[in-house]
């Protein structure tokens, strides 16, 4: 995104933000549903600045933040060091493709909200369980991204780097991976954004810290305030680790940096 | 064989190729054999879906022939080398290189030292002086098949292989293409083997054309083409040998 896009982005939240004001400012909808703006930033900025103790969410962001992040980022690298070589390999190995394309189908077609159960039974309530749902969720449009993109890696280039000496290794890191890395990446973001929305699902089932607990935890207080502060907090870092995400990939690789 | 004339670089040997398994099938090149010189520049030159294109190819190594052999230097075809290298006619640079990279990728493990000066070499050779750091998508046309032609060169292929290389550019570029490719295959003593729908072009660059025919899938004719160089696309015998190819080119 350019800076000269961001006024234009901004558009529409300001738009929300004024109708929340509005609705509250009339009473249209009662506080206890709906809280004004201004009490949910005040809550906010209790949550994130104020010091433990002084109430019963003060302070608490950090930590929460730490174990919430450390979740996904686990959760999402597993996803990653699995999906991204099992797809390149499917995508360019029928047989691959064939030994693969059925179990992996089938495990799709579970929906990930079904592993919660079993998960609870065989990790137990906490980081594990968190972290393989979140796995478990990321791999499928990790995988299928990388597939598609090694599939469609036209033959020509290969024959490119075939007739100018290249080996199959070098192939792959010199011409595939390169010539997949838009797909690669549209992959890894989409598994970043499934990443959050399994990390809250994993949350709300008991943990004692976390983003997810935090809303949990407040839904069972009536706190609807902050249940909204942690609504718009992962929105917020949901779109910070996307915009990082990719930023690490174009510095890390010239194909990333350099295609569109 | 006389002693002025020396021995064949590429020799293609009773080959045929079908695209279909299926034994009755209609082969695309049929009982095929052709040999060129060390420094010959040779066009392939036929009508489209006659096969030219797939005879280029299995002398790539790309695609293996139904039947018969291809020797280089006396040593089987059997895959893709840097001793035959292809300009394609369509845009095959890597699109995250810089015309530099492009142009240095075929060199691998050497030094770098060795590598920029070879490649600055080329970049100069092909003309691309100042646009190294380009990456190909900003490039016109004619410029990228400079990219494409520094980036085999640089491997100094025994054979250069040409898939209508110039079909996609306008008159203009075409004709600039055409003199540098001479002026290269003149100063390396360049072995050619080039495949164009084009007869002005053939007769243009060619020491010799062969007419691919494709019905019956074999070479129809061979026409040596002894104009003396620079050619006058104007002269009598420029326009006569062109009008002779066209009339090959259109017998049933």
């Amino acid at each position: 995104m350019h800076a000269k896009d961001i006024p234009l982005s901004l558009l529409i939240p300001l738009m929300a933000l004024a109708a929340w004001q509005a609705t509250s400012a009339f009473g249209l909808v009662p506080a206890y549903l709906l809280p004004p703006p201004a009490a949910v930033w005040e809550a906010g900025l209790r949550y994130i600045f104020a010091a433990a103790g002084q109430g019963p969410y003060a302070g608490r962001f950090w930590s929460d933040l730490v174990a919430s992040l450390t979740r996904v980022l686990l959760g999402f690298s597993l996803a990653a060091a699995l999906g991204v070589p099992l797809g390149v390999v499917s995508g360019r190995m029928a047989l691959a493709h064939r030994l693969t394309a059925g179990a992996i189908g089938g495990l799709r077609a579970v929906p990930g909200i079904c592993w919660l159960p079993l998960a609870m039974i065989w990790f137990g309530i906490g980081v594990k369980t968190t972290v393989f749902l979140v796995a478990m969720a990321a791999f499928f449009p990790i995988y299928q991204n990388a597939l598609t993109g090694a599939r469609l890696v036209a033959p020509i280039y290969c024959q490119a780097g075939a007739m100018l000496g290249v080996g199959r290794l070098r192939g792959v890191f010199a011409i595939l991976l390169p010539m997949a890395m838009p797909n690669i990446i549209a992959g890894l973001r989409l598994g970043m954004g499934v990443s959050w929305a399994y990390l809250v699902l994993g949350e709300l089932t008991g943990v004692p810290d976390g983003l997810g607990a935090v809303i949990m935890d407040a839904r069972m207080l009536g706190q609807t305030d902050v249940i909204l502060v942690g609504v718009l907090l992962i929105a917020l870092i949901g779109r910070l680790c996307d915009l990082a995400l990719v930023a690490l990939m174009r510095l890390c690789f010239k194909s990333a940096r350099r295609q569109p | 064989m006389t002693a002025n004339n020396p021995p064949a670089l590429l020799e293609i040997v009773d080959l045929s190729h079908s695209y279909s398994r299926n034994p009755g099938a209609e082969p695309v090149l049929r009982r095929i054999s052709l040999s060129i010189r060390a420094g010959e520049l040779v066009c392939l030159i036929g009508r489209s879906g006659c096969g030219k294109s797939t005879l280029l190819k299995i002398v790539a190594g790309f695609l293996a022939p139904t039947q018969g052999q291809c020797l280089l230097a006396g040593k089987r075809i059997v895959k893709p080398g840097p001793d035959r290298c292809v300009v394609f006619q369509e845009d095959a640079l890597f699109p995250w290189l810089t015309v530099r990279e492009n142009i240095a990728f075929g060199l691998g493990g050497r030094s770098g030292t060795q590598r920029r000066l070879e490649t600055e070499r080329l970049i100069d050779l092909v003309g691309l002086e100042g646009y190294g750091d380009y990456l190909p998508r900003t490039l016109s046309g004619g410029m990228k098949q400079r990219v494409a032609l520094a980036r085999v060169l640089i491997r100094s292929p025994q054979i250069l292989l040409m898939d209508e290389p110039f079909g996609a550019l306008d008159a203009q570029t075409r004709e600039e293409m055409q003199e540098l490719l001479l002026r290269l295959a003149q100063e390396r003593n360049q072995t050619i083997l080039f495949v164009t729908h084009d007869v002005q072009e053939a007769v243009t660059i060619a020491d010799r054309a062969l007419v691919l025919d494709r019905d019956s899938g074999q070479i129809g004719a061979t026409v040596p083409i002894a104009l003396p160089r620079p050619r006058n696309r104007s002269s009598h015998d420029f326009q006569d040998l062109c009008a002779r190819l066209h009339a090959l080119l259109r017998q049933p």
